[in-house]
């Protein structure tokens, strides 16, 4: 085979690919269980770390928030903390969930443009799934994921099972998640991420069997929460995303910098960064996921 | 634990021939003293008077719970707030509108191991009022007893000791997430600052973090000690 040959069947190649590189659009998703998130010392803390996390992720999906809005805002604390919402980022806050005991779900998203993608939430259009099912019922918000040639759409679910006392109460709550996801299949295009706290590890079959038996895929299973004194302890933090095997329409990989999300670029983190993660800013660490979406 | 990192770095005196090997042991001094610094933040409620040292105190507000009358839930907006510049603070709540004649039931949860509850009744309804919350161990039927320190032994169905297992508390109300301990090489866990006459839920894991039960521990005796039990 000629050199020109070749550079004529390696530009006809990279034809072919282009229309698919081009209508791929990618961000990065972080969920972040924060450990009573303006209820405790650690406030200025979270906050911070939230902010450093922001220069590097595009949407943040927030559990264990214990107030009406952004905690950090000062009008939202009695903790003496004032910080905004980070630079380009608006906050979506949920209503609040629960009885007696109440959390609220808190998404973060940046709305200018990075990478050529523009994330915006159209309508302030959401879902606030009121089923009796849960103690935490989840929360949908859509997006519009923008670049020069297209725009994609796909719905980012906020989800933190119920621990309680038998595990039967956290694979009851995972498993009526199938039905949440069915749900959202079915509007607006048809691509759902679900992320957060599911209290359970992946290859709990009992609470996670309906994600082999739908287009979707789950990741990822590394251990996640922490004990006291920082030691990595449960694989409790994952997301749902549509799949399919060949040209998914929702991918999420593993980045570079591994899974897992303590503020540090070492990875897997060092015991001493998890440690002082644990003791100044949260009980689980971020899982950060490369989130790739086609129409 | 400041203190004591801080006179390890002020008292060292190392030979020359060593210095970056003793750059890092400064530095790792420092983060040791940084994060006891951060691990061991100040009192956020006062401990009851036999306690000097409270597992699960980590800063956080009191949980504070609602119900009225018979338990039907309630869910008002309320945050705990601290008054007074008390260290550490007394907490309490703002009630209201609140109703003559009901009987408000309130239950806080200060760590996994020390709640408090009472119950208030107003002769006329009003809008707000503060209703401090009692302190830890302090219940509508009297005081508790508080053990200073409990050690629960890890065990499996064959009550054998589980060496390092990973250990889900999970505090007394729903909703609530777990506080997480690790065992040591003999399954134990000391607890320190534990409510006496109870049992706790518990989740263990094994050291190589596989799901082994749900179950408890009593509280119950003056041994100082139990052994976990799965749910049957």
């Amino acid at each position: 085979m000629t050199c020109a040959r070749t550079a004529r069947l390696g530009l006809a190649f990279a034809a072919a690919l282009l229309p698919a590189v081009a209508q791929a659009q990618s961000f990065v998703l972080m969920t972040q269980n924060m450990l009573r998130f303006g209820h405790g010392s650690r406030l200025e803390n979270q906050c911070k770390a939230i902010a450093k996390a922001s220069l590097k992720v595009d949407i943040i999906v927030l559990q264990e928030v214990m107030t009406n809005g952004y905690p950090c805002i000062g009008t939202n604390n009695n903790k003496d903390v004032d910080m905004p919402v980070p630079a380009n980022f608006r906050y979506v806050t949920s209503p609040a969930k629960g009885e007696k005991y109440v959390e609220y779900y808190g998404i973060l998203y940046r709305y200018t443009p990075r990478n050529n993608i523009q994330i915006t939430n159209p309508g302030n259009k959401v879902v606030d799934f009121q089923w009796k099912e849960f103690i935490r019922p989840p929360y949908a918000v859509f997006f519009n994921v923008k670049s020069k040639e297209k725009t994609c759409k796909v719905w980012v679910v906020d989800f933190h099972s119920i621990f309680g006392k038998k595990i039967e109460e956290r694979q009851k709550e995972v498993k009526e998640m199938g039905k949440v996801y069915t749900y959202l299949m079915g509007r607006d295009g048809g691509k759902v991420i679900m992320a957060g706290d599911w209290n359970l590890p992946t290859v709990d079959l009992t609470g996670f069997d309906w994600v082999a038996n739908k287009p979707a895929k789950i990741d990822p299973n590394v251990l996640t929460s922490l004990t006291r004194d920082g030691t990595a302890s449960s694989a409790y933090d994952h997301a749902i995303n549509t799949f399919a095997p060949s040209n998914s329409p929702v991918t999420i990989n593993e980045p570079s910098s591994g899974w897992v999300y303590v503020g540090t670029s070492t990875s897997p983190p060092s015991p001493s960064d998890l440690a002082e993660w644990r003791a100044k800013v949260s009980d689980h660490m971020g899982v950060i996921g490369d989130v790739t979406l086609r129409c | 634990m400041l203190n004591r990192g801080y006179d390890a770095v002020r008292s060292a005196a190392w030979p020359r021939g060593r210095f970056a090997l003793d750059a890092l042991a400064v530095f790792a001094v420092i983060v040791s003293a940084l994060l006891d610094c951060g691990a061991a933040a100040a009192q956020t409620f006062r401990y009851p008077q036999n306690c000097d040292e409270v597992t699960g105190d980590e800063g956080d507000d009191p949980v504070v719970r609602m119900s009225i009358d018979a338990g039907e839930p309630i869910y008002r907006d309320y945050n705990v707030i601290s008054i007074g510049d008390d260290t550490p603070p007394q907490w309490g709540i703002v009630m209201g509108p609140y109703d003559a004649g009901k009987t408000y039931n309130i239950y806080a949860t200060y760590t996994p191991f020390l709640t408090s509850d009472t119950k208030v009744t107003f002769m006329e309804e009003g809008s707000a009022v503060y209703q401090p919350l009692p302190d830890p161990g302090d219940t509508f039927a009297g005081r508790e007893a508080i053990r200073n320190s409990w050690t629960v032994i890890i065990v499996d169905n064959q009550n054998r000791s589980i060496p390092e297992a990973y250990v889900d508390f999970i505090p007394e109300f729903k909703g609530s997430s777990p506080y997480t301990m690790q065992a040591d090489e003999s399954g134990k866990i000391v607890l320190r600052c534990v409510q006496d006459a109870r049992s706790y839920a518990i989740t263990v894991y094994d050291k190589d973090h596989k799901y082994l039960y749900d179950g408890f521990f009593p509280v119950t005796d003056g041994t100082g000690s139990s052994r976990s039990q799965a749910y049957r």
